[in-house]
């Protein structure tokens, strides 16, 4: 027989094959196990979070020069030092993102 | 005339003479023939070889000396015998019916007591039991039993029966053929029935049908009697002791199918995975189920480790329900041995016993009497209808109790599929 494991989030094969089984009251105890495992909403948030990060960090603007930046910025308007680093540059457009 | 023509009752020679080569009128050279006088009219030809066949025309005897009525009668001997009794498998599984369809309710369901008040007026029990109407198929099958002349002036009796032997067995084997098929196959069909569309239903197969409700326990349309037992690694096509404590007993139960309420629970397997049930034991015996094998009457013994005492009532079953192969029992079940059973799959199912209207199958047969079981037809030969004779059997099935049978497919997957054998 399917060996489950109820300390785990159940995967769809789990379900399917319970379902099928005609193990009296299954939809509660799979209920419970998506209630007992399914994220809470400051984790939901901070996944969220993290994948804003992970967009703002595959942006691309890590590996263009310094020049290409400005350019990048003039194309935008954005008002910026002549001394500017690349640092600052690529921090001005990120923060020129709609938020 | 000469004296060696033929008269009537001399019967020296056996001539034909066409009434057309006789001269009427007399001529030279020729004599009248006195067609009267011969017994032949004119205008009709012919003498003992025209006409009506008579016995000695006719091969009427086996090689072997057994005239060819009597051996009609010994095969309609035989049709009585085999129609009086239907094979063990067919007994448990079937009950005989002749109506295309049928109202037939379902276990579950019932009636329930109030609290009594002082003045109230109890309130009438209205037995709602849950009625599917259920359809059933009908078909007709025969088969041509064909013998020349030739081959009976030269076939023993042996040979001749042989025939009738192998069409009967064809009979019994296209009957349990037919019942398996709608066992193990989980999808309805739909038959047409004096113009009206019915269902033949399967066991439970998640179709929307929702099962009564028994007790505490209510189902839903998705409920499915046809499963697997989703094995995976090196269990992947083994049957293990808690597919039957969890996929077919507490289904059974959960039903309301009970021995106290007059069920009997019968599982069938082939010989391979008989013999793994044989090694079934509970968890407090070492093993994972809730149960223990325990062999049948007869069946080879089993040893045990000495340290260990019986718990509980231990009763051994007889080795035979009827005719099955009983090889012990599992907790409720009857284990029955039966090759019939496809390698990769199981069949339980709860039986009232032998021809029971509690049987999850209906067996279809002809309303009219006289239609019913295997016939042998006779052929155009009223005389000798062996010759030309053929073999006709029409009937039909369909599932009676769809909560009455549960088919485990030994698979890792999670969604049924028919053995090959009855697909």
């Amino acid at each position: 027989m399917r060996q489950i494991d109820w300390d785990k989030p159940l995967s769809d094969d789990d379900i399917d094959w319970l379902r099928q089984a005609g193990i009296q009251r299954i939809e509660e105890r799979i209920e419970e196990n998506r209630q007992r495992f399914a994220p809470d909403e400051d984790e939901l948030d901070d996944e969220a979070d993290d994948e804003t990060d992970e967009d703002e960090k595959d942006d691309g603007l890590e590996d263009m020069t310094r020049d290409q930046l400005k350019e990048m910025a003039d194309d935008k308007d954005l008002t910026y030092s002549a001394k500017a680093t690349k640092a600052e540059l690529v921090e001005l457009i990120r923060n020129s993102y709609p938020q | 005339m000469k004296t060696s023509l033929w008269t009537p009752g001399n019967g020296l020679i056996d001539r034909v003479l066409p009434a057309g080569a006789f001269a009427t009128t007399p001529r030279k050279g020729m004599e009248l023939v006195n067609l009267a006088k011969l017994g032949i009219m004119p205008g009709l030809g012919g003498g003992r070889a025209h006409g009506t066949h008579v016995a000695g025309d006719v091969v009427t005897q086996t090689a072997s000396g057994t005239d060819l009525n009597v051996v009609w009668r010994d095969f309609l001997d035989l049709l009585n015998a085999a129609n009086s009794s239907r094979q063990a498998l067919l007994r448990f599984l079937t009950f005989d019916v002749t109506n295309p369809t049928e109202l037939v309710a379902q276990a579950g369901g019932g009636v329930d007591f109030e609290r009594s008040t002082e003045f109230g007026e109890p309130v009438g029990a209205r037995i709602q039991p849950t009625y599917f109407n259920l359809g059933y198929t009908f078909f007709w099958y025969d088969l041509a039993a064909r013998y020349t002349w030739q081959y009976l002036a030269d076939a023993t009796d042996t040979m001749v029966n042989s025939v009738a032997d192998a069409a009967v067995e064809a009979w019994l084997r296209l009957q349990v053929t037919e019942v398996l098929r709608t066992i193990f196959n989980n999808t309805n069909l739909g038959v047409n029935i004096n113009q009206q569309a019915y269902v033949v239903y399967k066991f439970y197969n998640a179709d929307g049908t929702v099962p009564p409700s028994y007790k505490t326990n209510t189902f839903d349309g998705t409920h499915t009697h046809y499963k697997t037992t989703g094995g995976a690694g090196a269990n992947t096509n083994v049957l293990e002791a808690t597919d039957l404590d969890v996929l077919v007993i507490d289904d059974f139960e959960s039903h309301g199918y009970s021995i106290s309420g007059g069920y009997r629970f019968v599982l069938m397997a082939n010989k391979a995975n008989s013999d793994t049930i044989r090694g079934f034991r509970s968890v407090v015996n070492g093993g994972t189920g809730r149960y223990d094998f325990l062999p049948a009457q007869g069946q080879p013994g089993q040893i045990m480790l000495q340290n260990q005492n019986i718990v509980g009532q231990v009763q051994a079953v007889p080795n035979t329900l009827d005719g099955l192969d009983v090889i012990g029992t599992y907790g409720p079940l009857i284990i029955v041995k039966d090759d019939y059973m496809p390698a990769s799959h199981v069949l339980s199912f709860a039986t009232g016993g032998s021809e029971s209207l509690n049987n999850p199958v209906g067996f279809r047969q002809h309303a009219q009497t006289s239609l019913r079981g295997l016939r042998l037809v006779k052929g155009r030969n009223p005389d000798y209808p062996l010759i030309d004779s053929f073999w006709s059997v029409g009937f039909g099935t369909g599932i009676r109790q769809r909560g009455g049978g549960i088919v485990l497919q030994l698979a890792s997957g999670t969604s049924y599929t028919p053995p090959t054998e009855y697909a």
